[in-house]
């Protein structure tokens, strides 16, 4: 891994020290799945030894920044500093860590923070204080927050985003995010489940019409709508938790390969859920097609 | 030959600690940096965009064919330039007839106006600049030919200049690569593309690192690097940083601020499912972790077999299918790329005195 020893957790995750709770667990998700075991981003590069290494420190690093006191606690401690409100931005940090060159300073655009006009008197303060911080050390990093913790709209961060020669990760997050969010519900053991299958980017309103007009419901129909909301069986299968062989046979009408009738009809129920089809209509549909070839 | 530090390159003093052969290898071969400099442009909003990938077969042509025409249909003046020498397909992208006057003549010095070399397409706004017609032995061009012709170009009155360029990682392909203000890196979401991406990149990177300046007295242990089985045991670009720590710190930033240099985009092609789409998420923290390299995902290209058939047919995809949800996909990286060129502009000129 390049540069390990000088990667911290916002490294890890490939985020600012700024990012929301919310970018944090939209990048733990997406660094989780670059280096999943399965990941095709991988090969050649890393072997499974540091491929778990990564997974480790990925893991580590959630389980601080996800949690606001560790969070602001660990901030402390690195020299970063962290919004007093949870889900509020801080002003554009600004980090270094004493004596070496730090390689996210050079990326994360630290030198165009300082080329955005200030927005507020606070932020004023808040550029005065840090610009010595390399050099006066006893400033009151204990205290950051009093001085600036001027919230931030979502629509200024946005537009200091802008003065970034962009491509910094959260930056990209934030825009992709508008045709490929994830919308996740998180648990107290902090695992976190999709509840959409269907991205908003994949949202069809020619094929919702198509959806509505259809009375069938045949297996062959249910294959294209899958395929048109460009959903793999291995990810409806992962979703719905039915076997990869019984979404297919249910998609072939192989009703030889299929359970009961009433496990069937299950399946379906299931399917067309997940795939937002109105699910009794299809259900119905799908059965009377059963019944009829099973005479 | 003196460089901006002041010193004579083709004398430099040894490294400590190497082995004499490895210092007196790479005193000969010092590229020039003009190649990469942007003077002599009679456009200076001119901009370059360069689609590469190190697999064949991934979609270069057809990618750089319907951005030209992308570019050019929003009002650009765009000229398609085809540099995958030996093996052009430009021009049947493009829907053009195999062009009577190619670069193999500017290169042969048979035309030596590139004017003349530019032959018409059936979009307004963009010519063309075919490969085809190709003199055998073209794919190998002398780096002075390879200089020529991107001066000649620059000095042409337009405002993008799309290279299509060949696969494989010769250093022709690096250098174009590494001249565009946007670089493009195209690969199919499979293993033996991803894998081919990564060794582009891992050349890309280096050659990038040898032809600059700043880096000159730690050539050796770059040209080290670059052989995998180095005594040094350098493996990764983190073994390098460290290597060149080791030497000197000084050296160790400037190796960073180049690196940090290096932004190559990728796009995703013939991407089917979501899984797909989102490999390109991976691939980018995957290389920040490995090269420490900022790679940003500039979009997807859905499969679509209006490819093929507009290839069979000969001719340009989105002219042919104006339908295909491929339209929108190009009309949106070119928006993104456009936008971030303008975001650059807006910097350069808040911090400009």
């Amino acid at each position: 891994m390049f540069e390990e020893e000088n990667q911290n957790y916002y490294d890890v995750l490939d985020i600012k020290p700024d990012a929301t709770l919310n970018d944090v667990r939209q990048a733990y998700f997406r660094t989780k799945q670059a280096y999943s075991k399965d990941s095709a981003a991988l090969y050649s590069l890393f072997d499974e030894a540091q491929t778990r290494q990564v997974l480790d420190r990925i893991e580590q690093a959630y389980l601080v920044l996800s949690n606001p006191e560790k969070r602001k606690e660990y901030d402390k401690v690195h020299g970063f500093l962290s919004p007093e409100i949870p889900g509020m931005h801080a002003v554009g940090t600004s980090h270094r860590k004493k004596g070496s060159f730090s390689f996210e300073s050079g990326l994360s655009g630290e030198s165009s923070n300082s080329s955005a006009p200030p927005k507020t008197i606070a932020d004023d303060l808040a550029k005065g204080i840090f610009s010595g911080f390399d050099d006066q050390p006893s400033k009151p990093a204990a205290n950051p927050t009093e001085n600036y913790a001027t919230p931030r709209t979502l629509a200024d961060s946005a537009e200091q985003n802008a003065f970034h020669a962009d491509s910094s990760p959260s930056a990209r997050i934030n825009s992709w995010d508008d045709e490929v969010s994830w919308k996740s519900n998180q648990n107290k053991l902090g695992i976190v489940r999709r509840v959409d299958l269907i991205r908003s980017e994949n949202k069809d309103a020619a094929l919702d019409s198509l959806i509505a007009s259809e009375t069938e419901f045949s297996g062959e129909f249910l294959k294209k709508i899958r395929e048109q909301r460009r959903i793999s069986l291995d990810e409806l299968s992962e979703f719905t938790k039915i076997s990869k062989n019984y979404l297919q046979a249910v998609e072939d009408e192989d009703y030889d390969s299929l359970p009961a009738a009433v496990y069937t009809r299950g399946f379906v129920f299931q399917i067309a859920k997940s795939l937002k089809i109105p699910h009794d209509k299809a259900s119905s549909g799908y059965m009377t097609r059963y019944s009829s070839k099973r005479k | 030959m003196e460089t901006a530090a002041g010193k004579d390159t083709s004398k430099i003093e040894s490294i400590d600690g190497l082995p004499d052969e490895l210092n007196q290898t790479f005193v000969n071969e010092a590229p020039t940096k003009s190649f990469l400099a942007r003077s002599g442009s009679a456009n200076p909003n001119q901009r370059v965009w360069a689609i590469g990938g190190g697999k064949g077969g991934v979609g270069k042509s057809l990618i750089a064919a319907n951005l030209a025409i992308g570019l050019a249909r929003s009002g650009a003046k765009v000229i398609a330039i085809d540099l995958d020498l030996g093996c052009a397909n430009l021009h049947t992208c493009l829907g053009v007839e195999i062009p009577q006057v190619t670069l193999s003549d500017f290169f042969s010095k048979r035309e030596g106006d590139i004017q003349k070399v530019l032959v018409p397409t059936p979009i307004r706004n963009l010519t063309l600049a075919s490969g085809a017609q190709d003199a055998i032995g073209v794919a190998n061009l002398k780096h002075t030919q390879k200089s020529k012709l991107l001066q000649k170009l620059r000095e042409l009155d337009a405002d993008y200049l799309v290279f299509d360029l060949g696969a494989g990682t010769a250093y022709n392909t690096l250098d174009f690569f590494l001249a565009a203000d946007v670089g493009v890196l195209t690969l199919l979401p499979e293993p033996t593309s991803i894998e081919n991406t990564y060794r582009f990149i891992k050349s890309a990177y280096y050659r990038r690192l040898k032809l600059a300046d700043s880096l000159f007295e730690i050539r050796p242990l770059i040209d080290m690097a670059m052989d995998q089985k180095n005594p040094l045991e350098i493996r990764s670009p983190s073994d390098l940083l460290r290597e060149v720590t080791k030497y000197s710190p000084e050296m160790s930033v400037k190796l960073r601020e180049e690196i940090a240099k290096f932004r190559p985009k990728v796009i995703i092609n013939q991407a089917r499912t979501q899984t797909d789409i989102d490999i390109g998420f991976s691939i980018k923290s995957v290389c920040k972790k490995y090269f420490g390299v900022d790679m940003e995902y500039i979009g997807y290209l859905d499969y679509d077999s209006a490819v093929w058939q507009s290839v069979r047919k000969k001719r340009p995809l989105m002219l042919e299918f104006p339908n295909s949800k491929l339209v929108a996909n190009f009309e949106r990286i070119i928006h993104h790329l456009q936008q971030e060129q303008a975001k650059q502009k807006q910097q350069q000129k808040s911090v400009s005195p």
